[in-house]
């Protein structure tokens, strides 16, 4: 067979291909043709076959397409109130998830935004206290740097935030003080000039920066002449000597976007623990080649366990962290996140499994039309493209509301986000949204419609013909509404466990005691400038007396205390100190030390469990007071009053008090014993801590304007914290993700529920006729009431058992999210199944009581 | 596929070919019906042409094909046979009344030109 005549075969068939041919060699023996010619025109002639062909099929594709889709809006409005009513619920969960997607997928799901970026790993430093992100001191940093083989670059950085002076604008900047290796570990490259090199971090070099897009155009409109002039810091003029692409943003989580980069100089004797360590580095780095994080993990780990071992006072407890750096910026919320993005899945099967039933129950309406449009030769594929269609139509329709509704919603979810959350300016309806989006009306089309499709075109003719005129159901569609109505249930069921734990973790947080009285609390941080001088000890003490007198003078003020070396509670930072117990097994124990003044007890709130406070006394003398992990972890059960112990440099105190443990890391935060010294003279720095009589904020402005009055002039800035405030930021998480699982468990709640309303009365209808036979028979109303709801009462209690069941198993996802909850809580359980069987048996008997009013006369003519 | 209601609506092709069907009666195959075509109207028209309008046509139900005997001329292959249906005769006359229809009145004025 010659190739154009396989050719011919391949588009027309053996047999037309045949006549075709014998038509072309009959032709080109009556005219003399070569054998040539017939090739050129088999050739053509199979061409244009082949391109008629394609045309056919495809306008034949398009017209089918058509044809169900005018099929699909005449359905969809001759029974337009369940069309309504399917859009509704699949909006209401498509906007709940494209709400949901834009956060999680903002926040935890995207890359950070460089090159390999999958590749970029944090290391910090973690203490049983802080188990999270410790900073680090330089000498981990170089040891890490010099000894592990793991990370092809490695960078340090410290943030500050200073005040540009007025004549330079006078706005707040945030400054980065970074190690030049950090543009190579994030693979950036500058706009404009140079970077600054590992030249310019010894002293004694050039102060140099490199500064961000957005300060370019801001301080200097974008002027390429800004290279070259001079930028005051708090570190001294720096000289710009590049700039950075609009999109390089580091670090990516900063409220604030960084305007500065300049190089950091660590002084050689601080690269190593001859001076000790002090932390306040952040370390990034690039893992090697085919490295894994693991690999890298143990990398550090071994090189930080061999400079722990030259100094094991200094390192106690002390464990290094290696995170892929996406991780370590989301660790906070992924795991939340990921719950809630999870639920919202959850959420949209429970939509679908309804729009199901509904359009289940529409296809037993429509069983003649269908069975007629079979009769005329429509084939089971047509006529599943068609309702198909129909459910894309009405997922189409409910995405284009959905998307709508969230537009909107998410500006609410943007201003009501906790505060810190890294990358929250990222949220936005954008196009990775849409797409998932886009993929979810498509899988909800599917799963919403292809069951109803499918049964609507299964059986035959003669018995749809019957069924469709006597509109009950058949019993495998039963089957499948009990089916859908059971997942419903159990899913419902499993988000309102995953919501009663989430709530119960926020009342459980909420309900931990600090330790001290945070609402009605303002602190303050002074650091006024006293020159040094023999006097400086007096001047720093006669001040605060000052200042404490006027304040006290404050109407709403009734206490005022301060203390030094240390943060307020709640706020990071404090100062660590060692503690031994001489002649027991303690030694070097790490423990918070704070240097407060008389009153502080009492104006923090802080209770007094044992001894006594600080008096006037005590202030030259050796006296601490110590809290009550520290007393348990100091002297056990003994009576620690009258006790001594000892802080490094041979100092010796004796314990004249026990207090209540401060939860200084908030509600969830672990905390190390605690000690307490009388404050004396010096340092100027101090944290003044006023508590009010009154709602605090009322009384900030007229403490800034008394500090104002008795401040030296030369002192630095200062600003009012209300304590209660960072108090709301530590529970802002807790907060908010126990607002978000309630509004989707009252959302499930309501669409589950809805459904169980909506198949007990698709129940009800299609049994009509058979209800009026047992009533015409001498069935009672309150049999019939009790047979209906009997039905729907087993599938609830069936549903709720599974979804707890369900949630049971996934008890073990949730155990690191919750707080204060056992995820297998008996209670957890208890809740949704109980709200579920009663909202559910109440749901159903709506339609159940209809039911019994029905008149078996008018029932029976009209069937 | 809807039910063809109303004769369906022929292209001018279509119409050539389906006329020169009836013309030929018993041996209408693809290179009669092309050369009647050209010796009737002097259109020449391309092979591939016709033989997708005859697809076609076969397609849509107004002509219906059968295989002839092998004949030894064409190197032993069988010719393929068309004849117009009822729905094929009802077609033809619909495009006649058509432009009859349109015609009308004209005559005066088409033979002028």
């Amino acid at each position: 067979v010659t190739l154009h005549e396989r050719l011919l075969r391949l588009v027309l068939g053996h047999q037309k291909a045949a006549a075709v041919l014998g038509d072309l060699e009959e032709e080109a023996e009556r005219a003399g043709k070569p054998p040539s010619w017939i090739v050129v025109e088999a050739v053509r002639c199979a061409t244009a076959a082949a391109g008629a062909a394609l045309y056919r099929r495809t306008t034949r594709m398009f017209s089918t397409t058509r044809l169900a889709l005018r099929d699909a809006r005449r359905a969809i409005w001759r029974f337009r109130a369940t069309s309504a009513l399917a859009v509704l619920i699949l909006a209401i969960s498509m906007t709940a998830g494209a709400v949901t997607y834009a956060v999680v997928d903002g926040i935890v799901l995207r890359p950070l935004p460089y090159p390999d970026s999958h590749r970029l790993a944090s290391l910090f430093g973690a203490t049983p206290a802080e188990p999270r992100t410790l900073q680090v001191s330089p000498v981990e940093y170089y040891a890490w740097r010099e000894q592990t083989t793991s990370f092809e670059s490695m960078a340090a950085y410290r943030p500050w935030v200073f005040q540009l002076p007025p004549d330079q604008g006078g706005t707040p900047v945030s400054m980065i003080i970074t190690t030049a290796s950090l543009f190579d570990v994030l693979r950036a490259r500058p706009l404009l000039g140079e970077l600054f090199t590992e030249a310019h971090e010894v002293d004694g070099a050039e102060a140099v920066a490199v500064i961000g897009h957005g300060f370019w155009q801001r301080r200097f409109g974008g002027d390429p002449a800004a290279i070259g002039s001079t930028i005051s810091t708090p570190t001294g003029p720096v000289r710009v000597i590049g700039v950075m692409p609009r999109e390089f943003a580091f670090p990516v989580e900063a409220a604030a976007p960084a305007g500065i980069w300049r190089p950091l100089v660590v002084p050689p004797e601080n690269r190593t623990l001859a001076t000790g360590r002090a932390s306040y580095l952040e370390v990034i780095g690039r893992l090697r080649g085919e490295i894994t994080i693991e690999e890298a993990r143990a990398d550090v780990a071994r090189v930080s366990s061999a400079l722990a071992a030259t100094a094991p006072q200094l390192y106690a407890n002390w464990q290094p962290r290696t995170e892929l750096a996406i991780d370590a910026m989301t660790e906070r919320v992924a795991g939340w996140m990921r719950l809630v993005l999870a639920a919202v899945a959850v959420l949209l099967v429970i939509g679908c499994a309804n729009v199901s039933n509904l359009l289940l129950a529409r296809s037993a309406h429509r069983a003649r039309d269908i069975s007629v449009r079979a009769s005329l030769g429509a084939t089971r594929a047509q006529l599943v493209a068609g309702l198909l269609a129909e459910s894309f139509l009405l997922a189409g329709a409910a995405v284009g509301c959905g998307l709508l509704a969230a537009h909107w919603l998410l500006e609410l979810v943007r201003s009501t986000l906790p505060a810190g959350i890294p990358r929250a300016d990222l949220i936005a309806l954008d196009r990775r949204v849409l797409a998932a989006s886009a993929l979810a009306c498509v899988v909800s089309a599917l799963v919403a419609g292809l069951v109803p499709a499918l049964q609507a075109s299964r059986t035959s003719l003669a018995s749809m013909m019957r069924e469709g005129a006597s509109a009950t159901g058949s019993r495998s569609r039963r089957l499948w509404q009990h089916g859908f109505l059971v997942t419903q249930v159990a899913l419902v069921t499993l988000l309102l466990a995953a919501s009663t734990l989430l709530v119960g973790s926020f009342l459980r947080v909420l309900g931990v005691d600090v330790g001290f009285a945070h609402p009605q609390l303002l602190g303050v941080r002074l650091n006024p400038n006293i020159p040094a001088g023999p006097e400086r000890d007096i001047r720093v003490r006669d001040l605060y007396i000052r200042v404490e007198d006027a304040l006290r003078s404050v109407s709403g003020v009734s206490g005022v205390a301060t203390l030094t070396g240390a943060q307020l509670p709640l706020y990071r930072g404090g100062m660590t100190t060692r503690v031994s117990v001489r002649g027991s097994a303690v030694t070097d124990v790490p423990a918070d030390l704070r240097n407060v003044s008389d009153r502080y007890f009492e104006t923090a709130g802080i209770r007094l469990l044992q001894g006594r406070e600080f008096s006037a006394a005590d202030r030259h003398q050796n006296a601490v007071v110590i809290d009550e992990l520290a007393a348990r972890h100091f002297f056990g059960s003994a009576n620690p009053l009258g006790r001594t112990i000892n802080l490094p440099n041979r100092i010796e105190l004796r314990v004249i008090g026990v207090v209540s443990n401060v939860r200084t890391l908030g509600p969830e935060g672990a905390t190390q014993p605690q000690i307490y010294r009388s404050i004396d003279g010096e340092p100027p720095a101090r944290v003044l801590l006023v508590r009010a009589s009154v709602p605090p904020s009322d009384i900030a402005p007229a403490i800034k304007a008394t500090l104002d009055g008795v401040m030296p002039r030369s002192s630095a800035r200062f600003t009012v914290d209300v304590v209660e405030e960072q108090y709301r930021l530590l529970t802002a998480d807790r907060r908010f993700n126990a607002w978000m699982m309630t509004a989707l468990g009252v959302v499930a709640f309501v669409v589950g529920v809805g459904g169980v309303y909506a198949t007990t009365g698709t129940m009800v209808a299609q049994r009509r006729k058979e209800i009026a036979i047992r009533m015409a028979l001498g069935a009672t109303a309150t049999r019939v009431v009790r047979s209906m709801t009997a039905a729907a009462a087993r599938l609830l209690v069936l549903g709720a058992l599974l979804g707890a069941l369900a949630s049971w198993i996934a008890a073990d996802a949730f155990r690191s999210i919750v707080f204060g909850i056992e995820p297998t809580d008996l209670l957890v359980y208890l809740v949704p199944v109980t709200l579920v069987a009663v909202a559910g048996g109440l749901a159903a008997l709506v339609p159940a009581r209809r039911a019994a009013r029905i008149d078996p006369l008018v029932t029976l003519r009209t069937e | 596929m809807t039910p063809a209601i109303r004769p369906a609506t022929l292209g001018e092709l279509e119409l050539l070919v389906m006329l020169a069907v009836l013309q030929l009666g018993d041996g209408a195959y693809p290179v009669a019906i092309r050369d009647a075509i050209e010796e009737r109207t002097g259109r020449v028209v391309a092979r591939p042409a016709v033989f997708i309008t005859l697809e076609r046509l076969e397609d849509k139900g107004l002509l219906t094909s059968r295989y002839g005997d092998p004949t030894p001329v064409r190197g032993g292959r069988a010719k393929r046979f068309f004849a117009a249906t009822k729905a094929g005769l009802a077609a033809i006359q619909h495009s006649l009344d058509t432009v009859a229809a349109m015609t009308q009145g004209l005559s005066a004025r088409l033979k002028r030109s």
